[in-house]
């Protein structure tokens, strides 16, 4: 799969990293099991930090979609995806409140919100097919 | 009459190597302009155009000039030592002024940049596909084990022949064929050819490993195309070195019979001549019709993007010489030529860099006869 990092963007590059390889997983671009880059050529291809490609890829461990393993190295979770949990639950809010409250500050209304929240949404699902 | 051939072989490959500098600007990748970055559209610009064709000509009157003036100095040489004293200074001259001329049209450019602000409307993006290693990007090392069979067997026929060899063997001839350096018969003599063999095949092994290692580079403009490009520059490349290889280990150990069994030195000298011919037009041809990074491959067009790559001219200094500790990568493409250069950053880049050096001069110096 490829991978796309907007060089001039304001989001971190681990946190783009990071939100295209879950993309990558639900669009089925990367399938579980498959191999990702070792730390190093990751960043070496990518041309930054280690440190970088490393964040991204111990959040992506601990939340339960990549394994490392010392010989296999970096996969996609074979046994599966992490589910809806409370903990998760709890950061889905924490997270999507900022974005809820600029949208209210700009004036955007609740159906507006809805049907672009669908869109991206179902979006997403489709291509997972 | 033998001099002259051996010059002819000389200055042809002096030619040869001139001429690729010269036309260097139109191997580059198209996102480069002599060691500065540019958009591709900008690279088809006439401006470009007529400043990569000024290269040209003045880089081929340069190297018409030298190499007249060093072919002809050379010939008129008194012995033929000298003559290849004058060939060795006549090509460090060339490749110094090319690089001067390189410099002056690198500061142009730079200056061009600056002036034109091509970059300030596109956005920069990085773009790697997550299994570019897993494509096959250089031929397996196991195809070395045919240049170490033939090294084998040129050591086992030493062996077996080792009491039909003359009592003194000739070491090195000259130009003319004639022989400079006699050696008495002994196994360590004859273990010289061999040792050569051996550091050559572990040198190869290492160039190879680097090809399929050195950092992944796809134009983030057309990320697709890139690939596939680069994918079969490496391959490409790759086969160059094992065709080395084994063309080496074969010259070597042409060498070396001519040691046991009664072979012309013209033979021997025939033989070299055809092989390092061979392997220098391979090369051109190679450089030609790949280009770096295969930008001159031919492959069905992809899909373009609004994206330019990343400009990462702060980290290259002069435009040819990477330096750039956040990268931990160790190999890279060259900018301004074809082929790989390191991470002068990167301390393994040192450290190999320094290996290759020391198994060059090793296999020079580690067996004095």
């Amino acid at each position: 799969m490829f991978i796309k990092i907007d060089l001039q963007s304001e989001i971190p590059i681990y946190t783009q990293l990071q939100n295209r390889i879950i993309e990558g997983i639900v669009s089925g671009d990367l399938k579980a099991g498959e191999p990702l880059p070792s730390v190093r050529t990751m960043a070496s291809d990518l041309g930054v930090n280690m440190h970088t490609v490393n964040k991204a890829y111990n959040f992506l461990k601990q939340d339960g979609f990549i394994q490392i393993h010392r010989q296999k190295g970096v996969v996609i979770n074979p046994d599966g995806m992490p589910e809806v949990t409370s903990e998760y639950l709890g950061k889905f809010k924490q997270e999507i409140r900022p974005i809820i409250a600029e949208a209210l500050c700009r004036g955007m209304k609740e159906e507006d919100f809805s049907t672009f929240c669908q869109e991206v949404f179902n979006n997403l699902q489709e291509k997972r097919g | 009459m033998n001099s002259i051939i051996a010059m002819g072989v000389m200055y042809s490959s002096f030619l040869m190597v001139g001429m690729v500098l010269a036309f260097m600007p139109y191997l580059t990748r198209k996102t480069e302009s002599f060691g500065v970055t540019i958009p591709e559209d900008i690279y088809h610009s006439d401006g470009l155009k007529n400043m990569r064709k000024k290269y040209s000509v003045q880089a081929l009157i340069i190297l018409i000039l030298l190499s007249i003036g060093s072919a002809v100095l050379s010939y008129k040489a008194i012995t033929p030592e000298r003559a290849s004293l004058i060939f060795g200074i006549g090509l460090t001259l060339l490749i110094a002024c090319l690089f001067g001329l390189y410099l002056k049209y690198h500061f142009t450019m730079k200056r061009l940049k600056e002036d034109n602000q091509w970059e300030a409307e596109k956005p920069q993006a990085v773009v790697i596909d997550t299994s570019f290693r897993n494509h096959k990007l250089a031929y397996s090392n196991l195809w070395f084990l045919l240049p170490a069979l033939i090294m084998l067997g040129t050591l086992a026929i030493t062996v077996i022949y080792f009491d039909q060899i003359p009592p003194r063997i000739a070491l090195q001839y000259d130009l003319s064929g004639e022989v400079t350096r006699w050696a008495d018969k002994s196994y360590g003599a004859l273990m010289w050819i061999p040792v050569q063999q051996l550091f050559m095949i572990v040198l190869f092994v290492l160039i190879n490993s680097i090809i399929s290692r050195a950092k992944q580079q796809i134009n983030a403009a057309n990320p697709e195309k890139s690939l596939i490009q680069n994918q079969i520059f490496r391959l490409r490349w790759s086969a160059y070195i094992v065709v080395t290889a084994i063309s080496m280990v074969i010259l070597f150990g042409s060498i070396q019979m001519s040691f046991i069994f009664n072979v012309h030195p013209k033979v021997t000298l025939l033989i070299s001549g055809l092989l390092t011919g061979m392997l220098i037009i391979y090369a051109i041809i190679l450089s030609v019709s790949t280009g770096q990074g295969g930008s001159r491959v031919k492959v069905s067009e992809g899909k373009a993007t609004e994206e330019i790559d990343r400009d990462d001219d702060k980290y290259w200094k002069l435009g040819q010489f990477y330096f750039n500790p956040n990268d931990p990568t160790i190999f890279i493409e060259k900018r301004f030529g074809i082929g790989w250069t390191i991470n002068f950053a990167s301390v393994k880049g040192w450290l190999i860099l320094a290996g290759i050096i020391a198994i060059v001069i090793a296999s020079q110096f580690i067996y004095k006869i």
